[in-house]
């Protein structure tokens, strides 16, 4: 590797920590709330807290998702997808986390209740 | 080399038969808990191929062995997934290698492509599940990507000093 890459590299590796950093501060407070998302349309919206604890099952038009909230902490479980990804990915608890399961054209996705993180 | 020659064929099998093998390799490694990354280890045949051949040669080893992969082990969904940030990848060093050819090592290339590998699965992503949210996932995914890049960027710059001995041999 070059001197000049390295530089570069260093530079851009600087500035996506920074940015994770400040999305890890912008996600850190506030109230947040769990958005299910299944193609494009939101199926269910659940506000956490640390008191929540909830077991259930999302089913889409292509399988099943198995979801546990624990404190909080969302995570699936288990799922009937070939991939395995959603149930591989780590829980999701802060803003901007989220846990894709893209056979299933399904997202779950931590947001700030304040409307700071608003798509659509 | 001949495209038409036996020693092209050999060589372009053997390609497909490591990149499968790298795949496979790729599956019995403990998955990095974000969606979608991964080391990316047959990007190294990708990148072989396209700096001792050309771009060609290159897009048709991905077209084979992304197929082969998702009927072996995945679905025809992922085929789109992966497909999509292969050759957005292999797109990308291609002209980086065309337009800035010694001003850039292979291990920066190597780190390109990785990068554009994760940005043309984010969009593909995006497409499928039809949300732009997905988006918050670039700046991590882009971070594994230079590491993982610079890891088979490494390995290829290895590989590649045995690599041209082996195809300057009896050139016919
Ligand atoms: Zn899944």
């Amino acid at each position: 590797m070059k001197k000049k890459e390295i530089v570069i590299l260093a530079i851009v590796v600087v500035v996506l920590a920074a940015v994770l950093l400040l999305m890890n501060v912008i996600g850190g407070n506030g109230q947040r709330k769990l958005v299910i998302t299944i193609d494009g349309q939101e199926y269910q919206t659940i506000t956490l807290t640390e008191e929540t604890n909830m077991h259930f099952t999302v089913e889409t038009p292509d399988g099943v998702n198995e979801v546990v909230i624990t404190n909080g902490v969302v995570d699936v479980v288990s799922a009937d997808c070939h991939n395995q990804v959603c149930v591989d990915t780590r829980p999701a608890s802060k803003v901007f986390d989220k846990i894709v399961c893209l056979p299933h054209k399904l997202i779950l996705e931590i947001v700030g209740d304040n409307g700071e993180v608003d798509y659509q | 080399m001949k495209r038409n020659s036996t020693r092209y064929l050999t060589f372009m099998a053997m390609m497909i038969t490591l990149a499968l093998i790298l795949s496979y390799f790729e599956t019995l490694i403990p998955a990095i808990p974000i969606p979608g990354a991964k080391i990316g280890l047959p990007n190294l045949v990708t990148l072989l191929v396209l700096s001792t051949l050309g771009f060609w040669d290159a897009l048709v080893i991905l077209i084979i062995r992304t197929t082969i992969v998702s009927m072996l082990f995945t679905s025809v969904l992922s085929l789109a997934y992966s497909l999509s940030g292969g050759i957005l990848s292999l797109v990308i060093m291609f002209l980086v290698i065309r337009f800035l050819k010694d001003r850039i090592s292979i291990v920066a290339t190597s780190v390109i492509g990785a990068t554009m590998h994760s940005v043309g699965q984010v969009l593909c992503a995006m497409l499928i599940v039809e949300s732009f949210s997905l988006a918050t996932l670039l700046p991590i995914l882009i971070l594994i990507s230079i590491v993982t890049g610079m890891i088979v960027g490494f390995s290829a710059k290895f590989t590649l000093k045995h690599f041209n001995l082996m195809l300057r041999k009896g050139t016919t």
